[in-house]
């Protein structure tokens, strides 16, 4: 069966790109895409943090995450982007070991590189391995992907626009490497309960698969320093 | 005391038998909402749900305008939160912040498109008049789970919303209602019918009962209170008529976590039906 762009299986992600330290000015950076849907994510801290960064839960003063989300097509930013300034937040939040730097703020800039809609998960991606670039403590690493489910039932991995504007639902999840537990998913549409659940053990897979391109992208890295 | 020195040991004390602060037994019971319908006469249909201490206020109005020339006979739905300093003291009166616009956006998203309301009902004349529906929901008090009542107060005022039937006069360009009909308004039909249920995720002692999985536990419809000691919140929406999802969001959750959540919010929707 053909998809949308010429892929043959549903579960086939497009074509994985990472680069990491392309950035002179951040304490660290990354470009993830899929296909031709990337994000490029510039991290900088942990620094001084503001006063109104501080958590609001008194006691412990961990350290804020700070996201902001540039539009891919300009204009300013939406609710939309709102809404994934606080899920790449919160998935930041959930790995970053933000105890080891009290009353400090670690900034999180996410521009996506081309005019169709951010996607979401490179997003989640891109910052996750800019974070390992600044070299910020990390607690396990995240991966995260788009799944949709056509008209017709099928379940497709890592959608192109075309597949997401046909999709009855569109799903995104978060998975970390370290256990069984989903960190983050955004669902919307109208799907069942089996649906849900076929989506999510798929998304689990891919989710394998892309921590697995993280260390190829990272041993690129550091072979190419020495 | 002991409340404010060690809030999350506090809770976690009484959870761990399965009390919630506010007098509920077991972590998965649920603050039963009142609904009343209709008391703006301004508005073209509204609600108001009051959950526990969460009260919130829903108005629908609707208003004519000129359809999109890519889609001349699909009708507007507008929804928009606000959380005025009325409903607590954490909420200033400057622009929304990120708490509002998230809201805002998930409500959006579950009643975007023709989920919820075929909008294509709301065609007056294609091409030149369609309906505008403009649902304003504002929180008078805050006291936890948002999204479960904010969607409620929604799906009740559009329930009982009714427009004026009009014709489209080709002379004067413009909408006027018609009088010769005994029915002078027509209720909205509603294709589906979300409910939210919001999950407090939390890491529970080893002897909670319901709804447990590993060393993480869940409890439904978290209090303001009960949220300061929450890893996270997981919501899922259901629709009423079909038993269908028509939304996730939230996170931190083990896998079979999630399971018993998502049985257990649709035996809510089940019971909020009735309402």
């Amino acid at each position: 069966m053909k998809r949308s762009d010429g892929r043959t299986e549903l579960l086939q992600m497009r074509p994985l790109s990472a680069s990491v330290s392309l950035l002179s000015r951040s304490d660290g950076s990354a470009r993830f895409a899929f296909g031709g849907a990337g994000v490029v994510c510039g991290v900088f801290g942990p620094a001084e943090g503001r006063g109104r960064d501080a958590a609001a839960d008194g006691g412990s003063g961990l350290a804020a995450v700070r996201v902001s989300a540039g539009r891919g097509g300009g204009g300013a930013a939406g609710p939309g982007e709102r809404l994934a300034e606080l899920l790449v937040r919160r998935c930041c939040e959930r790995v970053v070991a933000r105890a080891l730097f009290p009353r400090a703020a670690v900034a999180v800039t996410l521009q996506p590189t081309a005019a169709a809609a951010a996607s979401l998960a490179a997003a989640v991606n891109a910052a996750c391995l800019a974070l390992l670039d600044a070299a910020v403590p990390l607690a396990a690493l995240l991966a995260a992907v788009h799944v949709a489910v056509a008209p017709d039932g099928a379940i497709c991995l890592d959608p192109d626009d075309a597949e997401v504007d046909a999709a009855t639902s569109v799903h995104t999840f978060v998975f970390n490497n370290a256990d069984d537990c989903l960190v983050e998913v955004v669902s919307e549409g109208i799907y069942s309960e089996a649906v849900f659940k076929q989506a999510t053990a798929v998304a689990k897979e891919a989710c394998s698969a892309i921590h697995a391109f993280y260390r190829q992208t990272f041993s690129q890295k550091l072979l190419s320093i020495n | 005391s002991f409340k404010k020195l060690h809030p999350q040991e506090f809770h976690r004390r009484f959870l761990g038998k399965g009390v919630r602060p506010d007098g509920r037994e077991g972590l998965m019971s649920w603050r039963t909402p009142s609904i009343h319908r209709g008391s703006i006469t301004t508005c073209n249909g509204s609600a108001l749900v009051r959950m526990g201490g969460t009260t919130v206020i829903c108005g629908v109005k609707a208003e004519v305008a000129i359809p999109d020339t890519n889609h001349p006979t699909t009708g507007f739905l507008v929804p928009n939160v606000d959380f005025p300093p009325i409903a607590g003291s954490q909420f200033k009166p400057t622009a929304p912040g990120e708490f509002t616009q998230s809201i805002s956006e998930m409500i959006y998203r579950i009643v975007k498109g023709n989920n919820v309301l075929n909008l294509e009902s709301l065609c007056i004349e294609p091409g030149k008049a369609v309906w505008t529906l403009h649902v304003d929901i504002v929180f008078l008090n805050y006291e936890g789970n948002p999204l479960d009542s904010a969607l409620l107060a929604l799906t009740s005022a559009l329930a009982d919303t009714k427009l004026p039937r009009v014709i489209y006069s080709e002379v004067e360009g413009t909408v006027r209602a018609i009088e010769s009909f005994k029915e002078r308004s027509v209720s909205l039909e509603l294709k589906r019918i979300p409910f939210a249920a919001t999950f407090g995720i939390f890491e529970g002692p080893e002897n909670v009962e319901a709804g447990k999985a590993g060393s993480k536990a869940a409890m439904a419809d978290p209090t303001e209170e009960e949220e300061s000691v929450l890893l996270s919140t997981i919501t899922i929406v259901v629709d009423g008529k079909s038993e269908d999802l028509m939304g996730t969001f939230g996170g931190q959750v083990p896998l079979p976590l999630l399971d018993i959540c998502i049985s257990q919010a649709k035996k809510r929707t089940l019971e909020i039906k009735k309402l």
